[in-house]
Formats: C-alpha cells, sequence, structure tokens
C-alpha cells in the first residue's frame, strides 16, 4: 500500500491530446501522438506530472502555432503554391479547382491585409477570444452540470425517494429502513429499490504513518446492479452481505484504488482496517463510475469506498429516518401508477405514526440536481450568450470601418469586372479569418476559464467535479465562432458589395474616413452595441444588487477568527461512552491552553457544513400552545454542545445564559432554545426557566439563542435546540477554536493537541468558520462575478464602439470642420458638434436598450432570487454611466476635431 | 539540390539524425539534441525541421510498428538521405573554411 497522496493523473491532458488529434492530418495523428506520449513520460519521471501536463500542453500550443503560420501540409504533396494574385476572378478555368484556389488566395489576400492592420487584428482577436473564452468556460459549467447524463445506466428511470413531513414543513427526510420494505413490495412500479447512506471510517494500518479517514457509503446488496455499474475488477456486494452478522465488504472506488493501492489488482481479498474492523476488499468500481449527490447538496456524498449495509431494514424503528432512497421505475411507468405506489408504500408509516400526513414523494434524479442551481446557469449563460452578440455587433462595426476604408479600392475593384460575389466573399473572409483566430484564442482561454471557474465555484455546485471542456464543449465553440463571424461579415460585406466607383469618387474620396453611407450603418452599428450593453448592464446591475443583499444576510453568528474541525473517535477505540468523553474533554483543554487561543468549544456538527439530527419538542405550559397537537409538538433540529461552544463560534445568548459544566451533570436536564422557538411559544418573553418536553425527559428551558442558520444562510428552517453533549454523548465532535490568530496558523498545535493524546485519531474537515460561510454563498457569489464582469466588459466595447464612429467621422468631416473653423465656428462650437455626435448614438442605444432592459429583467426576476425588476436606481445609474462613458469616448475625438487646422484641411489632395 | 539553405535547427537536427544511427525517431532526436545544445528542445520544432528536411530531400521516413514492442503503435522513422550527407559534409567543409584562422581572435576574448 503506498502512502497516501493525490491520485497520479496518468496520461497527458485529455483535451491537449484530443485538440493535437484535430491539428494533424491522418497520416502524422498515430505517430507523433504517440512519440510525444513517450516524451510526456521522461518529463514526468524529470519534473513530476504537474509539469509535464503543462509542457505538453505547450508543445500542442507549438504545434498549433506552426500549423497557423505554415499550414498543414501532406507529406509528399508540395505547398499549394502558384497561386497568383487574381484581381477580378474572371477568365481562367472554371470548376472546383479554381474555385479553390480562388477561395485559398482570397484567403492569403485577407491574411495579408490583416497583417496590414495589426492593432485592428489584436484588438478583434483579443476581444473575440475573451468573449468566446467566457462563452465556453460557461458552457462547459452548464453542459456538465444540467446536460450531461448521469455516469449511470438509464439515468432516467432512477428517482429519489424522500419522506415529506407535511406537518413539520420538513419536505426532505431520509427514508427509515421499513419504508424501503414498503417500496420493493411495490414491485409492479418499481424494479428495485435501494437505501444507503454516507459518512466516514478511519482507514488504520502498519503502512500508513498517519490515519486517515475516508469517505464511505453504505448500501444494500442492490446499489450497483440498481445504478446499472459492474465493478472493473472483482465483484459488487451481495445479498447475503446485508445481513447483520455478515463481515465487512468493500468494493474500492476506482480513484481511491488508484491512490491508496496503486492500482494493484492483487488487492482483491486484502484485509483493510476500517475504524479497527477487518475488512475484506471484493471489488473496484469502473473509473467511470462516481456517486452523484442530490440537489439540496447534503449527504449522501461522494465516497471513496461502497462498503456493505449490515442491516435488517424490515425490522428498523419506523420513526427514524436514516436513509437516503433510490428507486429504479419499471419502464412506462404511469405517474398516476408512481403516485399510488408511493401512497401505499407510506401508509402503514402514516398509520404508525398517528396520521398526521406523512407522504413519500419522488423526483428524478436530473430534476431533483438542477431544480436549484438552473436559474443561476440559466442566467449566466444568458449574460455569456449577450456578451457575445455585443461582440459580434463591436466586430461588425470594426470590419465595417474597415470596408468603408476600401470602399474606393473595392469600387474599382467592381468597375474593373470583379463579380460582386468575389467582393462579398473578400469581406466575409476576413471575418472569418478574424473570428477563427479568436475561436482559436477562446478555447485556449477557455482551458483556464474552466479552471477558474471551478476554482470559483463552490463545493456544492452539483458535480463540480465533472465540469470541463470535452468534444460537444469544443464543436459548440466551433459553431458560435462561426455563427459570429458569419453575423458580424455579413453586413459590412453586404455593404462592400454595393460599393460604387462613382459614389467615393464623388464623396472626393472623403479622405480615409470612408463614405457617409458606411458612417450610417456604422453608427447604428454602435447604437445597438449601446442598447445590447445597457441590458446586459442593467441586468449585471440588478444581479449585483440582490446579491447584495444576499450577502448581507446574517448567518446568526459571528464567525471571527476561528478554526473549525472534525476528531471522529472510533467507536472500536473508544467503546466505553466515558472514555470517549474523557478524551474530548481532555482535548478540549489542551487546546484551550494553546497560546492565542480564545476559547475552544465542540459540538456535534458545524452550521452550514452536515446534516444534524432531528426529532419533535413540546412546550407543555407556554403561553404560545395552540391546543393542536400537529402544531404545539414542531419537528426540530438538535445538537449537543460542550459549554464553552457557544462562545467560540460566536453565538449570540440572547436571553438566560449559555452551559456551564454544572449542567452535564445528568440528574437535571438544561435545555437552550433558538429565537425562532422562543418567539413562538413565549412571546412573552417567558421561555428562561419554562419547562421542555424532548426526547422522553423534561428539561428546564436555562437561554435563548439566536438561530444560527444551519443549511441555508438565506432562509429559516426549523426551530433549534442545543443540549449539553455529556447526556447524548457522540464520538465524532466538531470543534470550533477562537483565537487571536488567524486560523490557520493554529492547525498544526491543534492536530498536535490531538496527537498527543492519541495518535491514531485523525483530524478532518479543517475549514475556518467564516470561509464556512463564505462558502455558503459561493454559488451566488461565482454568478455576480461572471455576469457583473460581462456587464464591465460590454461597457468597454460600447466605448470603443462609440470612440471609433465618432474619431472616424471627424476624419470623414475634416474638411468641413475646417471650413467652419475657417468661417469663424469657436472651440466650443467645435467640440458640442462632435461631442453631440457621440451623444446622439448613445442616447438613442439607450432608450432603445430601456425597453429591452424592462423585459429581460423581468425574466430575471423569474429566475433570480431575491431580484427586483422595478429598481428605478439601478435604470438610472446604468443610463448615466454610459452617457458619461459615451462622453469620455467622444471627448477625444473632439478635442482633435478643435485642432484641425482650416489650412491644412482644405489644401487639395 | 545543394542549392537549399539548412536553417540552424535545421542543421541541428540533420546532425542529431546522423549521430543517432541512421534509423531512428523523433524520441532519441529530442533527447540527443537536448543532451547536446544543453537546453530543452520543442519536439514540435524538431517535427517541422525533420518535414522541411524531407522536403529538401535531406531525409527520408518511413512509418512502422517498433520491432521491439508490436503492441506499440506506429512511430516515424528517420534516415539521412546520401543527399543530406552531402549536404552535412558540404556544410561541414563551409564552417570550416569560415573558422580558419579566427583561434587567436576567439582566445582574444576571454
Amino acid at each position: 500500500m503506498t502512502d497516501r497522496g493525490p491520485v497520479p493523473k496518468t496520461g497527458p491532458p485529455k483535451l491537449a491530446t484530443r485538440l493535437l488529434g484535430l491539428l494533424l492530418t491522418e497520416e502524422d495523428r498515430e505517430p507523433v501522438a504517440e512519440e510525444l506520449e513517450e516524451l510526456y513520460g521522461i518529463q514526468c519521471a524529470r519534473k513530476g506530472a504537474e509539469a509535464a501536463r503543462w509542457w505538453y500542453r505547450r508543445q500542442v500550443a507549438v504545434f498549433a502555432w506552426h500549423l497557423l503560420r505554415h499550414g498543414r501540409r501532406r507529406r509528399g504533396v508540395a505547398a499549394a503554391g502558384g497561386v497568383g494574385l487574381n484581381p477580378t476572378g474572371s477568365g481562367g478555368k472554371r470548376g472546383g479547382v479554381w474555385e479553390m484556389t480562388t477561395f485559398l488566395s482570397e484567403l492569403r489576400q485577407s491574411f495579408r491585409r490583416l497583417r496590414r492592420a495589426p492593432a485592428f487584428t489584436m484588438v478583434s482577436v483579443l476581444t473575440l477570444g475573451i468573449g468566446i473564452g467566457a462563452f465556453t468556460s460557461i458552457f462547459g459549467l452548464v453542459e456538465s452540470v444540467l446536460l450531461e447524463p448521469m455516469p449511470y445506466d438509464e439515468p432516467e428511470e432512477l428517482v429519489w425517494v424522500w419522506r415529506d413531513y407535511t406537518w413539520a414543513s420538513f419536505p426532505r427526510g431520509w427514508l427509515g429502513g421499513p419504508d424501503i420494505v414498503n417500496l420493493r413490495d411495490q414491485s409492479d412500479v418499481f424494479e428495485g429499490v435501494v437505501g444507503f447512506r454516507s459518512g466516514t471510517l478511519n482507514l488504520t494500518g502498519p503502512e500508513l504513518t498517519e490515519p486517515r479517514q475516508i469517505r464511505v457509503l453504505w448500501a444494500s446488496h442492490e446499489f450497483f446492479p440498481l445504478l446499472g455499474v459492474g465493478p472493473v475488477l472483482g465483484r459488487g456486494l451481495l445479498a447475503e452481505e446485508d445481513s447483520p452478522d455478515a463481515g465487512q465488504s468493500v468494493v474500492l472506488g476506482y480513484d481511491f484504488w488508484r491512490g491508496q493501492f496503486g492500482g494493484d489488482p492483487e488487492v482483491l481479498g486484502r484485509t483493510i482496517l476500517l475504524d479497527g474492523e477487518s475488512s475484506t476488499v471484493v471489488g473496484v468500481a469502473p473509473a467511470s463510475f462516481h456517486f452523484v449527490k442530490h440537489g439540496s447538496g447534503a449527504d449522501p456524498a461522494p465516497a471513496d469506498i461502497y462498503v456493505n449495509l449490515r442491516v435488517d431494514l424490515g425490522q428498523q424503528s419506523a420513526g427514524d429516518g436514516s436513509y437516503a432512497g433510490l428507486a429504479r421505475l419499471r419502464p412506462d411507468v404511469h405517474p398516476e401508477q408512481l403516485a399510488a405506489a408511493l401512497a401505499a408504500a407510506a401508509k402503514p408509516l402514516d398509520d404508525l405514526m398517528g396520521n398526521r400526513g406523512l407522504r413519500l414523494w419522488s423526483v428524478g434524479l436530473k430534476d431533483d440536481l438542477t431544480e436549484g442551481i438552473r436559474p443561476a446557469l440559466v442566467a449566466l449563460i444568458g449574460s455569456a450568450a449577450f456578451l457575445l452578440l455585443i461582440l459580434s455587433a463591436n466586430l461588425a462595426t470594426l470590419l465595417l470601418s474597415r470596408a468603408a476604408v476600401r470602399e474606393h479600392e473595392l469600387g474599382i475593384r467592381i468597375a474593373l469586372g470583379a463579380g460582386k460575389g468575389r467582393v462579398f466573399t473578400s469581406v466575409l473572409t476576413e471575418s472569418l479569418i478574424v473570428g477563427s483566430m479568436g475561436g482559436a484564442l477562446g478555447v485556449l482561454l477557455a482551458v483556464l476559464g474552466t479552471d477558474l471557474v471551478v476554482a470559483l465555484a463552490p463545493e456544492n455546485l452539483p458535480r463540480l467535479a465533472e465540469v470541463g471542456l470535452d468534444l460537444s464543449v469544443l464543436a459548440m465553440a466551433a459553431l458560435v465562432t462561426v455563427a459570429m463571424s458569419v453575423a458580424a461579415g455579413l453586413t459590412p460585406a453586404l455593404f462592400a458589395r454595393r460599393a460604387s466607383l462613382v459614389g467615393t469618387l464623388k464623396e472626393g474620396g472623403a479622405r480615409s474616413g470612408g463614405s457617409l453611407r458606411g458612417a450610417r450603418m456604422r453608427s447604428t452599428l454602435v447604437a445597438a452595441q449601446v442598447a445590447l450593453s445597457m441590458m446586459l448592464l442593467v441586468g449585471g446591475g440588478l444581479t449585483a444588487q440582490a446579491f447584495a443583499s444576499l450577502l448581507r444576510a446574517d448567518p446568526g453568528f459571528d464567525p471571527g477568527q476561528t478554526l473549525t474541525f472534525r476528531v471522529p473517535l472510533t467507536r472500536a477505540a473508544y467503546p466505553e461512552s466515558d472514555a470517549a468523553l474523557a478524551f474530548h474533554g481532555a482535548l478540549r483543554a489542551r487546546l484551550s491552553a494553546l497560546p492565542g487561543v480564545t476559547v475552544a468549544g465542540a459540538t456535534n456538527v458545524i452550521p452550514l457544513t452536515q446534516t444534524t439530527n432531528q426529532t419533535g419538542i413540546g412546550f407543555p405550559d407556554a403561553p404560545g400552545n395552540t391546543g393542536d397537537e400537529n402544531v404545539d409538538w414542531p419537528l426540530i433540529d438538535w445538537f449537543r454542545v460542550t459549554p464553552d461552544y457557544f462562545r467560540a463560534a460566536g453565538f449570540r445568548i440572547k436571553a438566560g445564559r449559555a452551559f456551564r459544566p454544572a449542567d452535564a451533570d445528568t440528574t437535571s436536564f438544561s435545555l437552550i432554545i433558538d429565537d425562532v422557538l422562543a418567539e413562538r411559544f413565549f412571546p412573552d418573553g417567558s421561555a428562561v426557566g419554562s419547562l421542555a418536553t424532548f426526547r422522553g425527559g423534561t428539561a428546564t428551558i436555562v437561554g435563548v439563542v439566536d438561530q444560527a442558520r444551519h443549511y441555508d444562510v438565506h432562509s429559516d428552517h426549523r426551530g433549534q435546540a442545543y443540549i449539553p453533549y455529556e447526556r447524548f454523548p457522540t464520538w465524532d465532535m466538531a470543534y470550533a477554536v477562537r483565537s487571536e490568530l488567524e486560523p490557520a496558523s493554529l492547525v498544526s498545535a491543534a492536530r498536535g493537541a490531538i496527537k498527543a493524546l492519541d495518535s491514531s485519531v485523525p483530524m478532518s474537515d479543517v475549514q475556518s468558520l467564516d470561509v464556512i460561510v463564505t462558502d455558503s454563498l459561493g454559488q451566488q457569489r461565482l454568478s455576480l462575478t461572471l455576469i457583473v464582469g460581462f456587464a464591465l466588459g460590454s461597457l468597454l466595447l460600447a466605448m470603443l464602439g462609440i470612440y471609433g464612429v465618432v474619431a472616424n467621422s471627424v476624419v470623414r468631416r475634416t474638411q468641413e470642420i475646417g471650413v467652419r473653423i475657417a468661417l469663424g465656428a469657436g472651440t466650443e462650437r467645435v467640440l458640442g458638434m462632435v461631442l453631440g455626435q457621440g451623444l446622439l448614438l448613445t442616447v438613442v442605444g439607450v432608450a432603445v436598450g430601456l425597453g429591452g432592459a424592462l423585459a429581460t429583467s423581468r425574466i430575471l426576476e423569474g429566475v433570480m432570487f431575491g431580484l427586483q425588476a422595478r429598481n428605478p436606481f439601478v435604470y438610472l445609474v446604468v443610463a448615466a454611466g454610459l452617457v458619461a462613458v459615451a462622453a469620455v469616448a467622444a471627448y477625444m475625438p473632439a478635442r482633435r476635431a478643435t485642432r484641425i487646422d482650416p489650412v491644412e484641411a482644405l489644401r487639395p489632395e | 539540390m545543394s542549392k537549399e539553405v539548412l536553417g540552424e535547427l535545421e542543421h541541428h537536427v540533420l546532425l542529431a539524425v546522423l549521430r543517432c544511427g541512421s534509423d531512428t525517431y523523433s524520441v532519441p532526436l529530442v533527447l540527443e539534441l537536448e543532451e547536446r545544445i544543453g537546453r530543452e528542445v520543442a519536439p514540435a520544432a524538431v517535427y517541422i525541421a525533420l518535414r522541411r528536411l524531407e522536403e529538401k530531400g535531406f531525409a527520408q521516413s518511413e512509418l512502422r510498428r517498433p520491432v521491439e514492442d508490436r503492441g506499440a503503435r506506429s512511430r516515424r522513422y528517420f534516415r539521412v538521405t546520401r543527399e543530406g550527407l552531402a549536404q552535412a559534409r558540404e556544410s561541414k567543409r563551409r564552417f570550416e573554411r569560415m573558422w580558419e584562422g579566427l583561434d587567436p581572435v576567439l582566445e582574444e576574448g576571454t
């Protein structure tokens, strides 16, 4: 067994390999790939896997660069030379060969023209590259999360089944063992039902320098067959292994097998120590299989290993919800049949619980997963698409101005007999070249962008590990590139087609600013760009507003500088609860004594990290009781805490007091409730000192705390109650250590404190409390960052567009302005005239964009939590901002206009 | 043929093919070049140089599976043609003529 460490990356980067395959001709593909892989192996040995991967990517980029410059030539065939300049396109052979050479020569000329205009080419390729890169990264994310099928067999037949405690508004409860048995009885609807749960076990052994906590999924033997997954090695779990008397059998996850056992096929039959219990490795799951969390992001989580669930499900207490339930429907089951089967399976349990309305419900895997995240992703992809639209308009404007400058030349070409089609193609080709270069850059940027998106994305984003660029994403990027290039090239190409020599000669060549016709078209395009920017900026502004209010959401506690981590003791090592209590007591004392530590406390679950236990609670003498038992006996979350936990985690005591060490004495029973329960049952503020019925005992309420958000920073959940942890000891405790120091700097000291007590106990889930709170907002933060980024990008493009149009018009009108100045027009007058032109464009664009923004923000309102479409402030700020930016953009050429020397301007050409 | 000019890298690659024995593929070539030149060499550049040498008639290549490992994918094996050898000889002569009598000048610099 190798020591733990990252799973070694095997081959060279997949995407780069694919790209290489696309770049090379068929005859080169195999040898080059083979030989480059061999060199990659050498690089791995020299510099390590990560450096080698980058080296490989660099090599592919070098290939791409050479091929761009020299073209991809077939061995033995001379380069397609001898294609001369043919301005008219008339005469010569007709047919395929000729068409091809014409196109090649057009391509060559376009390349040459672009090389002569490096500023235009660079700006266009760069902006397009960034836009396409952003779009591609986000599309990759959306594709992995929303579109890609789940890694199971026939995933559309699979459903999650949950308990809905209707009376307690708790719709996503786990199933009890008997539920699963009852569901299996409905065999005409369900092909199979599996119950499972996840957690962690400590892997120990002589080969390991440190104990390692690994993620485990306990499942009955149907798990793998139900998902349609066969082992890559050995076997799955057997029916007899479900028995409570069976030994522990383990199916290894593929990555874990590679990482921990080096992919050793001899691993079958080996014994490993899990929480001190000998367990037999019976199989290895395939590489393609990984368990995908359900949509609410809570357990069960993906696992390193799969262990047999040694439980007689039918014998379990019906009241306890202990398992996530997955069922496979038989083909062609109608929704009514499904509903009837669920109702029939729920009936005995509801009867048992006093007919308070327990029901079972099901949701398709994909629907469940994407329900929560879909709106944000749709908003994101929408704004990225918007950005692309703006980029198209921007590219069209730039191409148009180039075509306008060339109008004279194009006119001559047409007059000399060049087909209009040829001229049309010539402009479109330019657009396609710039577009393709932008697209290529975009894909390269998307490789980085995807890493960035994954890094920014919160861990609870479903299927985050699967996000990446694959062929379908690349195909989308290619499609978008071509569509954009054609869309952007069409207007200028149509414009060029109608270039007439007479017209341009009449306008006296219009210096180098192009004709009036071209200028009008450009103005229209820029106004359109402003309108689109207005829409995107308003969307971004509204999202930012909504997010700001979300960010202000109070988690109910003050995270401060607090380090949190879990210390899972095993029952194998500490069979007696007293021993576990003693360990945790001693650890708390050691942690409190560390230099810089203010206070150390512990609980079973840190807020916003995992689910906790639920139970019913009653307040017999509370003034808030209604007499309806369903209302007066609510289901609540309950926690076990040490006396100092509230202080360590920054909880706020609203009334009464925190626990004292004396509360640990189990002859009396002290309880602390949250303000949600207190306000509901004791509106008069009499909670402290009152009695509560809790888990079969009577407890005295000694304090009231502000509710600490446990599942979601934004929404209230069930009421909460806290008890001293000694009353229901737990082996696995989560610590909160508040200090004057950076939480990260405490980690090694804390680890030392654990090791000093017992070196076989691991420390896991190390995180600072403020990071936990921040991460819980990560999804919104990611969306916000990207949307605002796009909006600002569009603003910059609008600015460039306005600048371009105004500057161009100043050049075109040099003579006219010269005459005006000669006739006595003052600086202000000229300044005002030119500025006015830019502002007019902007105002028209803003006006049109306002209508569009109103429409799009209505859509946004539907998908984004807390967003208000009618926020006049945002509209005002965006409109004012656009006008201000336009003024700045137009000012520079306007200044230049005032400095026009009339003599110079009026000198004949 | 000998009017064809060799770029520096092409020159190096041509010599490397000669060094590696007359039947070799890109991997030993890259390693040999790195060893001799003393810095990292991009395989893509080596490929392109090989391709040019082929186009100029100084090298020939053949696609085949390695003898020692039948399961492996094909590699492209290169050897120097007669023209290539003549070109190498010619360039060596040219360089030697250019270097003649320059040693004292180089010595001065140190």
